[in-house]
């Protein structure tokens, strides 16, 4: 089943927004705009402690305390999650998966820890990628760090390691409102077998019934286009529906 | 109305407890199911492994407790692992006793059929297929979604007590029981968006 899938980017106790991972923007109140997104029929919310990888640290145990009162389908959290310890004050709080990044790329054996722990369908890995010149390079700190790492090779690794589902998030594209990068969604999601999760710029001109259909996509995770209210999950999700896409309405 | 939640200290029962409040009742929290007798609701939920949940329930007698309450007509209902301890025999961990509440066995899942999109653990939204009515839903009802996470699956003896399936490793896999005022799901109903919390809603007017 196809999920649309809500992302809150968090900074302090601000839902943010920039372009490019760039020109942070305050948004509002995260947990009402998660609210609002679960009551339009989001399948799924993901909060992501945008700084706390600066900090090595995540600060949405509270967030997703408060959230659970409300919002009734699974939450995912990422963002400063860097060892057991930190995966399970998540958890505790009422979270339904773990995402990790930063923590992963410098310590990939963490990916294997926590799969081991709270079973591999409760392990995402983000990855941030940004075209280079002859690859995607997958960055961390949020979009700040380079790493040299080969996207696709990445990938592959991550799924040895045991994560359950992959955000690949387009840095090029995210923010911009301008369209998921379907180049690297194609180019991409192929590699593996775990579900990938496509994020980045996502806008109602996307032809993205053809990438379900040949399996490269399991769901969409839209920020900013939600956030401007550019989209509406429910009239997107009536729209899939209409196209034999197989959703939650 | 008052409902019981059982708490076994390692189940997250933040969701479950939001659940009950959001559709007008009050969770009473019980670790050793020492129940007073006006309650007649008590929701058994559970993430962990049928091994160490049965274990964590007989070190304080709370499994007998939970017979008792249900052969006195009480109205319980398991969630997901909590369904599955109902049964008499889970192989989760050897081959363990269940509570024995209804008659039949918990396996593990089916391969999963990948092009389908079935992961294992079978975790995430699934059309539901409802085979009978029962007071948590009709037979009548539109296409509803709800939202699993599971390795282990509950076999019933009867399968007219079989109240909601899902396809699985193109296979249907047994989501609800219902039989007198005893009732399962496989789902996450604290999950499961407005359909999970009507079911919840139901069950406590039942």
């Amino acid at each position: 089943m196809f999920r649309v899938i809500a992302r809150c980017d968090i900074k302090g106790k601000n839902l943010i927004k920039g372009i490019r991972y760039e020109g942070v923007r305050v948004i509002g109140d995260p947990s009402e705009f998660a609210m609002n997104y679960y009551a339009d029929g989001a399948d799924e919310i993901v909060y992501i402690d945008a700084v706390a990888s600066l900090y090595e640290r995540s600060s949405l145990a509270p967030l997703v305390e408060s959230s659970v009162k409300d919002i009734f389908v699974p939450i995912s959290v990422g963002g400063g999650i860097n060892d057991l310890e930190s995966a399970r004050l998540i958890f505790k709080s009422g979270a339904e998966k773990v995402i990790v990044n930063t923590a992963a790329i410098s310590n990939p054996n963490l990916i294997n820890i926590l799969s081991q722990e709270f079973g591999r369908q409760a392990v995402v890995v983000s990855i941030q990628a940004k075209k280079r010149e002859k690859y995607w390079e997958a960055l961390t700190h949020c979009g700040r760090s380079v790493t040299g790492l080969n996207v696709s090779e990445w990938m592959e690794r991550v799924q040895d390691l045991g994560a359950g589902e992959i955000i690949l998030t387009s840095v090029d594209c995210d923010g911009t409102m301008g369209g998921l990068d379907l180049e690297l969604i194609r180019s991409i999601s192929g590699i593996v077998d775990l579900p990938v999760i496509a994020s980045g710029g996502f806008t109602n001109d996307d032809p993205i019934e053809d990438l379900i259909r040949e399996g490269m996509i399991s769901g969409l995770a839209i920020g900013a286009s939600l956030h401007r209210k550019y989209i509406n999950i429910s009239s997107l999700k009536k729209r899939l529906h209409a196209n034999g896409i197989n959703v939650r309405i | 109305m008052d409902v019981y939640v059982y708490d076994n200290g390692i189940s997250n029962l933040k969701s479950i407890l939001s659940a009950i409040e959001y559709v007008g009742h009050n969770p009473l929290i019980t670790n050793d199911c020492k129940l007073n007798s006006k309650t007649k609701h008590l929701i058994l939920p559970g993430v962990g492994s049928f091994n160490s949940a049965m274990r964590i329930m007989q070190k304080n007698s709370a499994d007998q407790r939970i017979k008792d309450f249900v052969s006195n007509g009480g109205h319980i209902l398991g969630v997901c692992l909590g369904m599955q301890l109902l049964f008499e025999e889970g192989f989760e961990g050897g081959k363990i006793p269940g509570l024995g509440i209804i008659k039949g066995y918990v396996q593990h899942l089916p391969p999963p059929d990948k092009k389908n999109g079935d992961t294992l653990p079978n975790m995430g939204w699934h059309d539901i297929n409802i085979i009978a009515d029962s007071a948590l839903i009709k037979s009548t009802a539109k296409s509803i979604q709800c939202y699993f996470v599971h390795d282990y699956h509950c076999v019933p003896i009867d399968s007219k007590i079989v109240t909601m399936e899902i396809t699985y490793g193109n296979q249907s896999i047994c989501a609800g029981v219902n039989t007198g005022k005893i009732y399962g799901v496989q789902f996450h109903p604290e999950k499961s968006g407005k359909t999970g919390l009507e079911m919840v809603r139901r069950f406590i007017h039942s």
